[in-house]
């Protein structure tokens, strides 16, 4: 009987929901995981739908406090998608190193510290260079379909 | 030695003037033209006007030639960005930071910044010791009989040394309070032992002061 057989839902927190995160927490809400937003301007949870079934925390994404009242501890993985590189830098450490959390995922616009970063551990992505990438696979397959 | 500033401050001005009566080779990076132009016109201090988070900037500012770093941005992250850089990618020998946030020190210690300097924290603890001082103020009596607290570092020649705090005739009205031994603090008892390179905090009536000091020293 499976009825008493419960899985633990995977734990995600994103943290920065402007331009760049508020799309991915949109997705992620309709996923069955557990959500928790984390972001320095209260105004961006009033867009969230009321239904929302996720933990919202407003609060520096490079705070420690704000971190430990969020609740990171345990969590599967974290997204940093804050509008800012060096910011995403910041607390992609900091969630590795003092959190053990090693699923930790900084956005970065500026390709020229890439390389620092992926040589300290810090996984990277290139919101520009995926673009980039897409458009080359699209068009190498169109150039292969003729 | 040369010094790369880094910062957008108003402040820094004063910063800068300091380092250079000291002799001092400063070159600044700063996203602010107008503090790039009165420091060169005030001491002809180079300017690269940029983010010193891009390694294209630090190196138009030639920090392979730097020894140190300052880094005085207003935001924690983008201070930590700078400095990594500088001493993973550029090797540079020092890197000092301002820290916003005082729960960071720590972390960025870890992370290779030399000194970290907190603007908070510095004012949390000069309030903590004003505490404290203004407490030992209101214990101590005043007047006639005032209470003065004197350090007395020993040495080789100290006629103390290796000696129970017991077997020093210290006169009355005289203790020592504490010894301050290797950078900690211990409350000494009659049976501590005096070494070479203590710091005694001796507490006396202002009268007998000079006598127990010179006992000691």
């Amino acid at each position: 009987m499976g009825i008493f057989h419960k899985t633990k839902k995977p734990s995600i927190v994103i943290i920065g929901c402007g331009h760049f995160g508020y799309p991915i927490v949109q997705f992620l809400l309709e996923q069955d995981i557990r959500l928790t937003v984390i972001d320095a301007n209260p105004d961006v949870f009033a867009k969230m739908p009321l239904s929302l079934n996720g933990l919202m925390v407003t609060g520096d994404g490079t705070d420690p406090d704000t971190l430990d009242a969020a609740g990171i501890t345990g969590a599967d993985a974290v997204i940093a998608a804050t509008n800012d590189d060096a910011a995403n830098i910041m607390i992609a450490q900091m969630i590795k190193q003092r959190y053990h959390i090693d699923q930790v995922i900084a956005r970065l616009y500026d390709t020229s510290k890439e390389k620092t970063y992926r040589e300290l551990g810090v996984q990277v992505i290139n919101p520009a260079m995926l673009f980039t990438n897409a458009c080359f696979q699209t068009w190498n397959k169109a150039v292969g379909e003729v | 030695m040369n010094i790369l500033l880094i910062s957008a401050f108003e402040k820094s001005y004063f910063l800068a003037k300091t380092l250079c009566g000291q002799g001092h080779h400063i070159t600044l990076i700063s996203k602010d033209q107008e503090l790039c132009r009165s420091l060169y016109e005030a001491f002809d201090i180079p300017g690269v006007l940029g983010d010193a988070g891009n390694p294209e900037i630090l190196e138009q500012a030639d920090i392979s030639k730097m020894d140190v770093l300052i880094a005085l941005c207003e935001n924690d992250a983008d201070n930590l960005v700078i400095c990594e850089l500088a001493k993973r990618e550029y090797h540079i020998k020092s890197a000092i930071s301002i820290v916003s946030n005082p729960a960071n020190i720590a972390f960025f210690k870890q992370n290779g910044v030399d000194y970290c300097v907190s603007e908070s924290d510095l004012i949390d603890s000069i309030i903590r010791k004003g505490d404290i001082s203004n407490n030992i103020r209101k214990f101590l009596p005043s007047g006639d009989h005032d209470v003065v607290v004197h350090e007395v570092i020993l040495n080789a020649k100290s006629p103390v040394l290796n000696k129970k705090i017991w077997e020093i005739p210290l006169p009355p009205q005289s203790i020592v309070g504490c010894i301050v031994r290797d950078g900690r603090a211990l409350i000494p008892q009659g049976t501590t032992e005096c070494r070479n390179n203590d710091k005694l905090i001796v507490i006396a009536a202002s009268s007998v002061m000079q006598d127990a000091v010179s006992l000691l020293s």
